[in-house]
């Protein structure tokens, strides 16, 4: 693209950018209840001011809807629609919705005792007793192979995730550690893995995995690195700036205007062929937050093309899509496919 | 919270706001009640006069009106999140997924869903609450 078309594609695509994000900000002032006062500015306000609260509550009311509408408009008008949510297939429940988080983020958040289940409560509260008070005797010890985690139903789900079946080493030393009974094993539910989980990680002063997250923005740092900077360079940043969330993203970690967005929402991961990639980089998308992201989640939510992998602006031209055989060469660079997978 | 703060500000590459004052927190609970949302808790205001907002890796503390364009203003971003109950709930941070609010009549922070709303952690503290929603460790960055 020459300097000059580039310039008139930049001035289109931040006249397009001020008016969405202008609505988000005008949606957000329209409900904001003003209150009276005595100031010239409220006085000259006529009839606004002579309404009773439950009239001016209508009025914003009629004005937020107005704004909704206007907004829905500007992205049905650039070719975003709506997603249309299938009510037959079920949203994630409390526990997959935690189970994708950790899969996605690899940070451990210790669960309340309240939340295991009781088998492995109770087991983990005997074996604490019996370690403070030195009389008690310890309970039997049991080895490795005496677990048999494709017992338990949730451990079947559970292992679906990469990042999870790693940890199936650890999580079987840690309840040898903690001298749980494998007969406890079937009734385990997410709660008790993240527990279990956690104490092995914190013992050995570890990471379980690192998460899909971080993977996912070295990943893109690394495929599509040279197109991003060329984006951005068009979007006028600065090339210093660019290099640093360059640097950032090759680090796992994400620029403060950046943000990677799931293009099937984990709330409906099982509207995917192969839920448990959920958080696999085809599905992820890195784009600005405000207000790329926003219009991408506003009301219930908008679809974006499936091959997009960067959504820098609403023209194309500020976009990169997928290239498959990219990202194959990348995971076969890292050991996370065999030299002979297909591309995807 | 002398021990969380310590962390935020061990943080790589994060963005802080500069500390608010009284004033400016009694002015963003008075608006936050006129537009009948839950009021801030204590330990957020606490919060606020550490950092007046914060981002870092994604996740996001909001501010009282903060400077800089990256961050994210409290009563803006209640305004925009359309939550359910907000006569109950304020909503102080946010990361991709979840929001980080305060449930006045459980009083707790809560991490929720951002499209349906649903609680996922309850936290009594708010030093725990903020880890989970910076998705920072316990004993991460001292």
């Amino acid at each position: 693209m020459s300097k000059a078309q580039n310039d008139k594609r930049l001035s289109t695509e931040r006249v397009l950018v001020a008016a969405i994000r202008n609505k988000m900000d005008a949606l957000a002032n329209a409900q904001f209840f003003k209150n009276r006062s005595n100031s010239a500015k409220s006085r000259n306000r006529g009839e606004y001011q002579k309404l009773s609260s439950a009239e001016k509550r209508l009025v914003r009311r009629i004005k937020v809807q107005q704004l909704k509408t206007e907004i829905h408009l500007l992205l049905y008008a650039n070719g975003f629609r709506p997603h249309i949510r299938d009510p037959q297939i079920p949203r994630a429940t409390t526990e997959e919705s935690l189970a994708i988080r950790f899969d996605f983020d690899g940070i451990l958040h210790r669960p309340d005792s309240t939340l295991l289940s009781a088998p492995y409560a109770n087991a983990r509260q005997i074996y604490q007793e019996a370690l403070n008070n030195g009389d008690t005797p310890l309970p039997p010890e049991y080895n490795p192979g005496d677990y048999r985690l494709d017992d338990s139903p949730v451990w079947r789900k559970l292992k679906l995730f990469d990042n999870f079946r790693q940890t199936r080493k650890k999580i079987i030393n840690s309840l040898v550690h903690n001298r749980i009974p494998p007969e406890a094993v079937p009734a385990m539910n997410y709660y008790d893995f993240v527990d279990t989980l956690t104490d092995a990680c914190k013992r050995t002063n570890t990471r379980p995995f690192e998460g899909s997250r971080s993977q996912n923005l070295k990943m893109f740092a690394h495929c599509y690195g040279e197109e991003f900077t060329q984006i951005m360079l068009s979007l006028r940043y600065k090339p210093d700036a660019v290099h640093q969330m360059l640097q950032q993203m090759h680090k796992g970690s994400s620029p403060n205007i950046l943000d990677l967005h799931h293009k099937t929402n984990v709330t409906n991961f099982r509207e995917l062929e192969h839920p448990e990639k959920i958080n696999a980089f085809p599905n992820m998308l890195l784009t600005f937050i405000h207000p790329h992201h926003r219009s991408l989640h506003f009301d219930k939510g908008y679809d974006i093309d499936k091959d997009i992998v960067f959504f820098g602006g609403y023209d194309p031209a500020y976009q990169i899509r997928r290239n498959p055989e990219k990202e194959r060469q990348y995971l076969i660079s890292k050991g996370r496919l065999p030299k002979n997978a297909k591309t995807r | 919270m002398q021990k969380l703060v310590k962390q935020l500000n061990a943080l790589p590459d994060a963005n802080t706001g500069k500390p608010v004052d009284a004033a400016q927190i009694i002015l963003c609970q008075k608006q936050l009640c006129e537009n009948d949302f839950a009021p801030l808790p204590e330990e957020y205001a606490a919060l606020l006069h550490h950092f007046n907002a914060f981002a870092w890796n994604g996740s996001f503390l909001y501010g009282v009106k903060p400077f800089k364009d990256f961050f994210l203003d409290l009563v803006g971003e209640n305004m925009l999140a359309f939550h359910p109950l907000p006569n109950l709930n304020v909503i102080l941070g946010c990361n991709e997924y979840d929001y980080l609010a305060w449930n006045c009549a459980d009083a707790s922070y809560q991490i929720i869903d951002k499209s349906d709303f649903m609680v996922l952690n309850t936290y009594a503290g708010c030093a725990d609450a903020v880890r989970h929603i910076l998705k920072i460790e316990d004993d991460e960055y001292l």
